[in-house]
């Protein structure tokens, strides 16, 4: 009796161990959101911030430390590297967001404890999604995580935009996660199981009953299911929230919209394709070829090419932000070794240079209180290094050499054509030829244009700012320059999927 | 242990661009100083390379360095030099000391970043002709367009913002070609490395991809060099670009584009190459187009900037010419001697003509900058009767107009002379029409740039006071009169140094 009393008892400590992330982020969330009611109202929550990042500090050294281990936790997550190196972009991303927030929170918002706890809890959900293996646990945490981005979408609720912004999203999440979970029962009432693995081998049991009535007939379930992960993602033709939601948005909740959902939900869509559908499977080539391949062609294209006619930045990134998406989910739709590593390194080099050049739009909309590219006019004379560091992201987001982006792209576009997509390479190429066609507005009005109202309003001292913006340049010139420093571990994060 | 002197002919000014970042920009003369420094030092080391070339060089790459540098895609950071590269090493060298030299009394307005720009635009364009691994190669190829592109944006004329997007766009979507050609040929050879895979003769046995990639490698650098049809981002470029931009992008940067056809598109595809020289004659047509048709272009310009700038259009187009031909005695190449001597003749004459153009139309950008700065205005129309009014100015402009035309005792004599002993005997038609060119050219030569701007009567209410060049703008011409002067009478160093690279490279193509 004794003895099973300490076994349990050791399981449960193994389990919150191994959920010991989420915890931390969970418990901060709390205790800002405790603090904050009952603390007066009036405070600078300079320590809001502070504990927000403490939290973020903790649960990445939990990370850490439980990193390299594999297995089932609580039946419906999933722990091993691949989840590990989706919760490290995760938390740096918070991170960078937390140090992001301070000045623009306190010159637009009272409510700001709340968006710390919000913060934490938006990290808690992209964990989740992360880690999910099972049906229901990843509708629920991609549910959770839209609500959270709905509320900061409209955290500015006296501005009316912010507000129309987080209703629109709000009401076309709420169909495509209808849609989704519509898919997902179909998928339960084929197979009887919620769990990725048990449906795999479900699917490959009626694969091996009867291939061809199964592809025609779950075909449709293949789309459904796309179109829940697409919204999150902002695959066109499940795009159209993106552009008002970035521009209606606070700033730093748009810097939030571009990174966290595109990283929880690229791991989660990546886990789906491998696990439920993996290559073996006919339902798994038809997802690959011709429905991913084709949405990513059509994505990267449209992104950029509606791209060029912006000329508000918020929107302009959220179009990009489309195109990048594309780039990404070329990889996944190889779903070759070298293709899915290509596609991290992608996620991972767009993340860098998002949070970087939000942090110079965050400076701007701190001087000018404008998105327009004509205000960033003349920004080179007025603060250069600001203006540099935002240069090397776009730069990187187009893919020149000697930025992270240009290994990313070079890899894709490798992988393709090692697949043998030589088209899906061509037009990937292509594409950065037309991004540069409107990141040109931005380098222009950078570096060309006389400036217009910088230098006769006073330069917020945002020094802060000024080093996530340092920051972010020097990580994607030297993960352009040196990306040996993350292939490796990239390879066996990946290794996940391709047991030996 | 051997010193890595490639590596420091790179480092040289990469390191000096970042550290001149740091100066202060009121300093503006120590950013002069050190910046000038810095590109002649770069000279000095690249003629040590040439000299070391044209001495101990049997025809292979010398002072290679290898080592890995992206291991797990196989990209590794492999240089070395031949007598291809080495005096395109020492033309970057000198043209960016000239141009810089020039912009420290010319540009006012951001000295600093002018110099840091130039000499980022230096490390790439060292770095492709010293690229001896495909992703390297184009990794440098793209470092110099960003810098390229905002010295336009920033330091160009009026049209400045259309030329510099139009050429970014124009070459990145060559470049975009190239990668992918790039990487089709890694993987059918498994290898970046260019003489490597040159070896291996990528898709010899798959003809459809073999046409499909060469295509590919072929527009990349046809846009840079630019062969007609791909040309239309010249004029602009060219014209809008500030004076030391000019000097640069026709002297180098389109050699960039010349030297990967050498180095990588006949190499790589000779028997594509020569297919589409000589039974499908497309290459060869478009050169003879570009020759004529660039001649043409120029006889009818009245703009001085845009003439010199069309002249590329044509004198690339003798370069392209001297690449068919070559390409064109692939299938005879192992057996015919006197078909192997004509081969080595028109591809030396291209390699020459890369060299010459570049002394020549830097020379002739120069003067172009000079009269522009003292008259505002470029117009052939506005001027007449200035040889006495500048006497100085009219001697150099003469010298270098001459070569242009390939007068006999000046340098541009005996690239065209080369390509043509080629292309007579393997293109004969092509080289028949294209002897047409040689004679326009002469006639916009003489008709607009000389008589135009320096014979007739001079306006003297407007031209009176037309000063004549000042020290600092002699001291920028003289090397390059003296270049066109002294190879054009004695011009064993330079043919000698590329005859040795040409030779092993068409002993690799024979099979030999």
């Amino acid at each position: 009796m004794g003895a099973d009393l300490d076994y349990s008892k050791r399981v449960l400590v193994m389990i919150l161990w191994r959920i010991s992330p989420q915890l931390i982020l969970l418990a901060t969330g709390v205790a800002i959101l405790i603090a904050d009611i009952s603390l007066s109202r009036r405070g600078r929550y300079a320590w809001a911030q502070i504990v927000a990042l403490a939290g973020v500090v903790g649960a990445t050294v939990a990370t850490v430390l439980i990193w390299g281990t594999e297995q089932r936790v609580m039946y419906v997550l999933q722990l091993d590297g691949f989840t590990c190196y989706g919760w490290m972009l995760v938390l740096g991303a918070l991170a960078v967001l937390i140090v992001l927030s301070g000045r623009y929170l306190s010159a637009h918002v009272q409510e700001r404890g709340l968006f710390y706890t919000l913060l934490m809890f938006c990290g808690l959900a992209a964990f989740f999604v992360v880690a999910s293996v099972n049906l229901i646990m990843v509708v629920l945490a991609l549910d959770f995580l839209s609500i959270i981005s709905y509320i900061l979408t409209g955290f500015l609720h006296e501005d009316q935009r912010s507000t129309e912004a987080a209703i629109k999203y709000l009401i076309y999440g709420a169909v495509v996660s209808g849609l989704m979970m519509y898919g997902f029962s179909w998928l339960y009432g084929i197979s009887g199981t919620t769990d990725y693995l048990e449906l795999s081998s479900a699917l490959q049991s009626f694969q091996t009953a009867d291939a061809s009535v199964l592809g025609t007939a779950l075909f449709p379930l293949l789309i459904l299911i796309i179109a829940g992960f697409g919204f999150k993602l902002a695959l066109v033709p499940f795009h159209q929230w993106a552009p008002d939601a970035y521009e209606g948005a606070p700033t730093v909740v748009t810097a939030l919209l571009a990174v966290i959902p595109k990283v929880a939900g690229f791991t989660a869509l990546i886990r789906v394709i491998m696990t439920i559908f993996p290559p073996r499977l006919t339902l798994g080539q038809m997802l690959r070829s011709p429905t991913l391949i084709v949405l990513a062609a059509v994505t990267m294209t449209f992104g950029n090419l509606t791209g060029l006619w912006q000329n508000r930045l918020k929107r302009l990134m959220a179009y990009s932000g489309i195109a990048q998406s594309g780039y990404v989910l070329m990889g996944l739709a190889l779903a070759t070794r070298s293709g899915l590593q290509a596609s991290v390194f992608q996620l991972s080099a767009y993340t860098i240079s998002e949070l970087g050049a939000f942090a110079v739009i965050v400076f701007i909309s701190l001087w000018m209180n404008s998105d327009k590219i004509s205000d960033f006019n003349g920004l080179y004379t007025q603060a250069p290094l600001l203006a540099v560091a935002l240069l090397v992201s776009l730069l990187s987001l187009v893919g020149i050499p000697g930025t992270a982006g240009f290994i990313g792209k070079f890899m894709l576009i490798s992988a393709a054509i090692k697949s043998g997509a030589f088209w899906l390479a061509l037009i990937a190429g292509i594409n950065a030829v037309i991004a540069f066609g409107y990141y040109w507005k931005i380098i222009r009005a950078l570096f060309i244009q006389e400036s217009r109202g910088l230098d006769v309003k006073p330069k917020p001292s945002a020094v802060e700012l000024q080093v996530l913006a340092a920051l972010s340049t020097l990580g994607l010139v030297l993960l352009g320059l040196f990306p040996s420093l993350l292939l490796p571990r990239l390879n066996s994060v990946i290794g996940v999927f391709f047991p030996l | 242990m051997t010193i890595p002197f490639l590596s420091i002919l790179l480092l040289l000014p990469f390191a000096g661009a970042l550290i001149i970042l740091l100066i202060p920009k009121q300093r503006k003369g120590l950013i002069c100083t050190l910046g000038c420094l810095l590109t002649l030092s770069t000279l000095i080391l690249s003629s040590y390379l040439w000299w070391s070339v044209g001495v101990i060089g049997d025809g292979g790459m010398l002072f290679v360095e290898e080592y890995a540098w992206i291991p797990e895609l196989d990209i590794s950071y492999s240089v070395g030099v031949d007598g291809l590269s080495a005096p395109m090493l020492f033309l970057t060298g000198l043209l960016t000391t000239l141009a810089l030299f020039y912009s420290a009394f010319e540009v006012q307005d951001r000295l600093r970043e002018f110099f840091v720009l130039f000499l980022l635009l230096e490390t790439g364009m060292l770095g492709v002709f010293v690229s001896l691994d495909l992703v390297l190669f184009y990794a440098f190829w793209e470092l110099g367009l960003v810098p390229m592109f905002l010295i336009i944006g920033i330091w160009g004329g009026e049209r400045r913002e259309y030329a510099a997007i139009k050429f970014f766009l124009y070459t990145l979507a060559g470049s975009v070609f190239g990668l992918l050609g790039i990487l089709a040929v890694y993987y059918d050879t498994g290898t970046f490395n260019i003489l490597e895979a040159a070896a291996l003769r990528p898709f010899a046995d798959n003809l459809t991809w073999a046409t499909l990639v060469f295509w590919a490698l072929f527009v990349a650098f046809a846009i840079k060099v630019p062969v007609f049809p791909f040309h239309t981002w010249l004029p602009d470029a060219h014209t809008e670009a500030p004076t030391a931009g000019s000097v640069i992008l026709a002297g180098i940067l389109l050699k960039l584009g010349a030297y990967g056809m050498m180095r990588i598109a006949l190499p790589f595809f000779p028997e594509r190459f020569a297919y589409f020289s000589t039974d499908v004659p497309i290459i060869t047509v478009m050169a003879v187009i570009s020759i004529v048709y660039g001649a043409l272009v120029c006889m009818a310009q009245w703009d001085l900037k845009l003439l010199v700038a069309y002249s590329s259009v044509a004198h690339m187009g003798y370069f392209t010419l001297g690449m068919a031909s070559t390409a064109a005695s692939w299938p005879r190449l192992a057996e015919d001697l006197l078909v192997f001597d004509a081969a080595a003749s028109g591809l030396n004459g291209a390699a020459m003509q890369e060299f010459s153009h570049g002394v020549i139309t830097g020379a002739m950008f120069f003067l172009v900058g000079i009269i522009y700065r003292r008259a505002h205005t470029r117009n052939l129309k506005a001027f007449g009767g200035l040889a006495t009014q500048v006497p100085y100015y009219y001697g150099i402009t003469l010298v270098t107009a001459f070569a242009s035309l390939g007068l006999p005792g000046l340098i541009g004599f005996w690239s065209e002379l080369l390509v043509f002993r080629g292309a007579v005997k393997l293109v004969p038609v092509a080289a028949f029409i294209g002897v047409l060119g040689m004679i326009f050219t002469a006639g916009y030569v003489l008709w607009k740039l000389i008589e135009y701007l320096f014979l007739g009567s001079l306006d003297r209410d407007r031209w009176e006071n037309l000063p004549d060049m000042v020290w600092w703008e002699k001291l920028t011409l003289w090397p390059l009169i003296f270049l066109m002067v002294g190879l054009g009478f004695y011009p064993a160093p330079i043919i000698n140094t590329f005859n040795g690279a040409v030779i092993t490279l068409l002993e690799m193509l024979g099979g030999r």
